[in-house]
């Protein structure tokens, strides 16, 4: 956690760090550019984007305030089918079943498939100080792993990331140089993990969206990791985050036709995997035990809250695309799993640290995040609604604010204070202005306004 | 409403009362070009959005509270609509203050709101409607910056803007970052200003090649940020606000 | 067999039930919940022809898509053996595909079946499974990994051949997904778009990675 080690840094420190990486900042704005122009072009094979848009909206709105129903029905489909289900209220819970079953299974690797979940609860290193080598399987999670770093971005984690530092890092792997073509780098990987998926005993993976009514599992990836982190070893664990269900397969098309469409503007994503209960009779293969891991760890307190929406997300990383703000910081400098618009929401909603109080902040309210949602989550109100929570705590910044209060509540204080601003209209020219607290943060990188020496109110004396 | 009003009061807002009275003027003198009335409540002051936008919601009251009763008044007193040179003042008086006033429980003030903020308009909503005037074009190459509130589903003023600027005469050029947040954001701008201008920049140097003769649009706040990351880049740049110029064109006077 | 529990389901959703309960008192009012089924997905454009419009798509995901009839599918399975190059052929005991055995035997091929294993399938250059579902307008072919025997066939080796019958054409993975007994489901169903790919590097695109690189589709009327 933490690219540059700053994360209990103010935002501002990790804003400034990354702002100094152009190398990083150009990276991301390719990647941020060409999946908008990608979901753009998508989008325009739907007749009715907004009508869907808005029943998807709907329906993540009954599944959220019928998920105890939901849920319990999801449950009941796993376990007739034969899986196995675990209720876990808190990462630490996760975390412990999911180490026991591998203690049970003897098992010494485990190969992963792409899963947030299972980065916010600190899975890797909880398995790992178990004496059980964990493989990250999704190629730019595995550059990141290899490079003991964190993603940074959901969808193109090693973003940051260019093909000689990948080409360094594989051949610190290999032990001998490996080329530095995209398509080189990719058959290396390809040929290093497919070892790992042989050898494994116990694949994790994310769960996209389980299906309540059946009990299945659907996983949505390009690769196909993600299906043989799910086939190959003898046991399949999957983590879900709760609120991650649909109905029924009605509502399954409903959000597949959006989420990869929002993602990176793929009418379907390469894979789209439904699991329903581990291997039957008769097969030659597949898991023969699969586990669900159901999480909680704080969603619920979201839940009959003015941020429920926020459980909405389909995590399609759509608002890290149009984010002004995301593109460019990145990921990293949000300190933790979720970065972007969703990420300023979530961290502080499950995070009870003073670093990700600050996160409602990273944002000028732009409102991009909410256009571009395909669930309609009103992301930009929903981070409004956390500043509401923790105003401004500084002394300095609460006196400011009660002056402001007191001359600009008043209308006759108010027009005094526009008089004091004209007055002192000359002054504005000196240069040392830009040392006072407020306009010297301005100064950072811009010239202060010219100040009239006559306002409005005076041209609507003379021409009234 | 469709038929041209008339008489409207002008929510100047409180950064074009302080710090650009030009574009004030150039409101006033567009509108009354056409025969509208235009009325100035004395008593209003700032639509309280900076103190909203930082979670200061009995602050936001306390101050929106004079400009909410000023509007009223004049709208009770004949005027038919407030236009407003901001699209972020607009949206807040249109959209959010209901919702601010409901939370800091004064409920009164938010039926009010709720009846007077439908009646504000942006200016460049409310001109868009009424018929064009002989312009000496202003023939200029402009950028057109899109503010955020302008965009968004609230008020949705995509084309307005752009349909203004070339009945002015202006050639509008085709910008890849027009839509995108210039990084302002209110407070955002000072708690976070690195950030604030590097976003600023950004859109700045997707003009370096364009060469612009001037940046236009319909927010000062958005307009003064990137003037002032203009000036500090060296490359001054000329900023103006769209109702300045259509001011000028209508008026012969460039 | 019943799968086991464990955790407290009763206080896992008792916490949900209780918090649901509160009101969430947002000024704006609650969020419009869904009434009934969500209509099918409506997209841009006529869908007359089925078929051409999953040729088209599958062509542009970078599929070979190639019409057969039963007699003319050994020409198709040539070409895909070509492709694949040497090495043994993974195959499906599927009724589109099970009776390639004795053809690819003829041809010299070691034929490879679900139940020699994981290891033995991932040494196949080529892996053929039928497909019981085509999506026109996505170019996507679904293998139920259940009536196919196994999930490996259509993964593991570098090359797929998916033989799909041009009557199991439907317009769209929500007209697929509609059509599903939930009650019945496989253990694995898979909508496979295209070949295996990524853009982690530099966003650069490439195939191949960790599926099959390459991906044939025999559509057989």
């Amino acid at each position: 956690m933490g690219e540059f080690g700053l994360e209990h840094a103010p935002l501002r420190e990790r804003a400034r760090a990354a702002l100094a990486q152009p190398h990083l900042r150009r990276n991301l704005r390719r990647a941020t550019d060409r999946f908008m122009e990608a979901r753009a072009s998508a989008f325009a094979q739907l007749a009715d984007p907004d009508g869907l848009r808005a029943t998807a909206r709907a329906l993540r709105a009954r599944t959220v305030a019928r998920l105890p129903e939901l849920l319990e029905q999801f449950a009941e489909r796993l376990l007739a089918r034969g899986a196995h289900v675990h209720w876990a209220a808190d990462a630490a819970s996760a975390r412990h079943y999911i180490g026991e079953v591998a203690r049970r299974h003897g098992v010494r690797k485990a190969v992963k498939s792409k899963s947030m979940a299972s980065e916010e609860i600190g899975l890797n290193r909880y398995l790992e100080e178990l004496g059980i080598q964990v493989v990250e399987t999704d190629l730019g999670e595995w550059i990141v792993q290899l490079a003991g770093e964190t993603p940074s971005h959901i969808l193109v984690p090693a973003i940051h990331k260019d093909r000689r530092q990948i080409a360094a890092l594989f051949g610190q792997v290999a032990g001998s140089r490996v080329p530095e073509e995209p398509a080189a780098l990719a058959a290396f990987a390809r040929a290093c993990l497919r070892d790992e998926f042989l050898q494994a005993d116990m694949g994790i993976s994310g769960v996209n969206f389980g299906v309540a009514a059946s009990g299945s599992l659907v996983l949505v990836t390009n690769e196909g990791n993600g299906r043989m982190v799910t086939s190959l070893p003898r046991v399949h664990v999957a983590l879900m985050g709760m609120e991650r269900l649909v109905a029924d397969l009605a509502e399954l098309d409903v959000l597949l036709a959006l989420l990869a469409r929002s993602a990176t503007g793929q009418a379907l994503s390469a894979y789209t995997s439904i699991i329903t209960g581990p291997r039957r009779p008769g097969e030659a293969d597949g898991p023969e035990e699969l586990h669900v891991v159901i999480l909680d760890n704080g969603r619920s307190a979201l839940l009959g809250s003015d941020l429920q929406e926020a459980l909405h997300c389909i995590r399609c990383g759509a608002c890290l695309n149009v984010c002004p703000v995301y593109r460019q910081i990145g990921g990293h400098a949000y300190g933790w799993v979720y970065s972007g618009p969703i990420g300023a929401v979530l961290t502080p909603a499950l995070l009870p640290s003073a670093a990700a109080r600050e996160l409602p902040l990273a944002s000028s309210l732009c409102g991009a995040c909410w256009q571009a949602c395909p669930v309609g989550i009103p992301l930009h109100d929903l981070l409004l609604r956390l500043r509401r929570r923790r105003p401004p705590a500084g002394m300095a910044e609460r006196l400011a604010w009660r002056v402001w209060v007191a001359l600009w509540g008043s209308p006759r204080l108010y027009r005094w204070s526009l008089g004091v601003v004209a007055a002192l209209a000359p002054l504005t020219r000196w240069q040392g202005l830009s040392r006072l607290p407020l306009a010297s943060r301005w100064a950072r990188g811009r010239a202060l306004p010219r100040v009239p020496s006559q306002g409005f109110r005076h041209w609507w004396r003379e021409n009234g | 409403m469709q038929r041209q009003p008339g008489k409207v009061a002008l929510l100047v807002t409180c950064v074009v009362d302080a710090l650009a009275p030009g574009t004030g003027a150039a409101v006033v003198r567009v509108l009354r070009r056409r025969g509208i009335e235009v009325v100035f409540p004395q008593d209003q002051g700032c639509c309280g959005q900076p103190a909203w936008n930082s979670g200061l919601v009995r602050e936001a009251a306390l101050v929106a509270r004079p400009t909410l009763k000023a509007l009223a008044r004049a709208l009770a007193r004949g005027a038919e609509a407030v236009v407003c040179p901001s699209g972020s003042c607009t949206t807040m008086c249109r959209v959010h203050w209901p919702e601010l006033f409901s939370l800091a429980g004064m409920a009164a003030e938010a039926q009010e709101a709720r009846r007077v903020g439908e009646r504000v308009l942006e200016f460049s909503e409310l001109v868009a409607r009424l018929p064009a005037l002989p312009t000496r074009p202003d023939g200029r190459r402009v950028a057109l910056h899109h503010s955020c509130h302008m965009l968004r589903e609230e008020l949705g003023l995509r084309h307005q803007p752009v349909m203004l600027a070339e009945r002015a005469g202006c050639q509008v050029l085709p910008w890849p970052g027009a839509e995108r947040c210039c990084g302002f954001g209110g407070t955002f701008s000072v708690k976070l200003p690195e950030l604030s201008a590097a976003m600023a920049e950004e859109k700045l140097r997707e003009l370096d090649s364009l060469c612009p003769e001037a940046l236009i649009g319909c927010d000062t706040s958005c307009l003064l940020h990137l003037a002032g990351r203009a000036r500090a880049r060296g490359r001054d740049l000329v900023v103006t606000h769209l109702a300045e110029v259509l001011d000028a064109a209508e008026s012969g006077h460039g | 067999m019943a799968g086991r529990e464990s955790g407290d389901r009763h206080r896992f959703l008792e916490r949900l039930r209780r918090r649901l309960a509160r009101s969430p008192g947002a000024a704006h009012g609650p969020t419009p919940l869904l009434e009934g089924e969500p209509p099918p997905v409506d997209y841009a454009g006529p869908l007359d022809d089925l078929t051409g419009a999953f040729c088209e798509a599958a062509a542009r995901l970078g599929a070979l898509v190639r019409r057969a009839s039963r007699e003319s599918l050994l020409g198709v399975l040539d070409e895909a053996l070509a492709l694949a190059g040497p090495g043994p052929v993974a195959l499906t005991a599927e009724p589109e595909t099970a009776w390639l055995e004795a053809p690819l035997l003829s041809r010299g091929r070691q034929v490879v079946r679900p139940s020699d294993g994981p290891l033995a399938v991932a040494r196949a250059c080529l892996g053929v499974t039928g497909a019981v579902a085509g999506l026109a307008r996505t170019g996507t072919v679904v293998v139920d990994s259940s009536r196919a025997g196994s999930r490996l066939v259509s993964l593991l080796p570098p090359v797929h051949l998916a033989v799909l019958p041009a009557a199991a054409l439907v317009p769209d993975h929500g007209a697929f997904l509609r059509s599903l007994d939930l009650t019945s489901l496989p253990s694995g169903l898979v909508l496979i778009s295209g070949p295996s790919r990524s853009s982690d590097i530099e966003l650069e695109l490439t195939l191949g990675v960790h599926g099959p690189g390459r991906l044939m589709i025999a559509l057989l009327d």
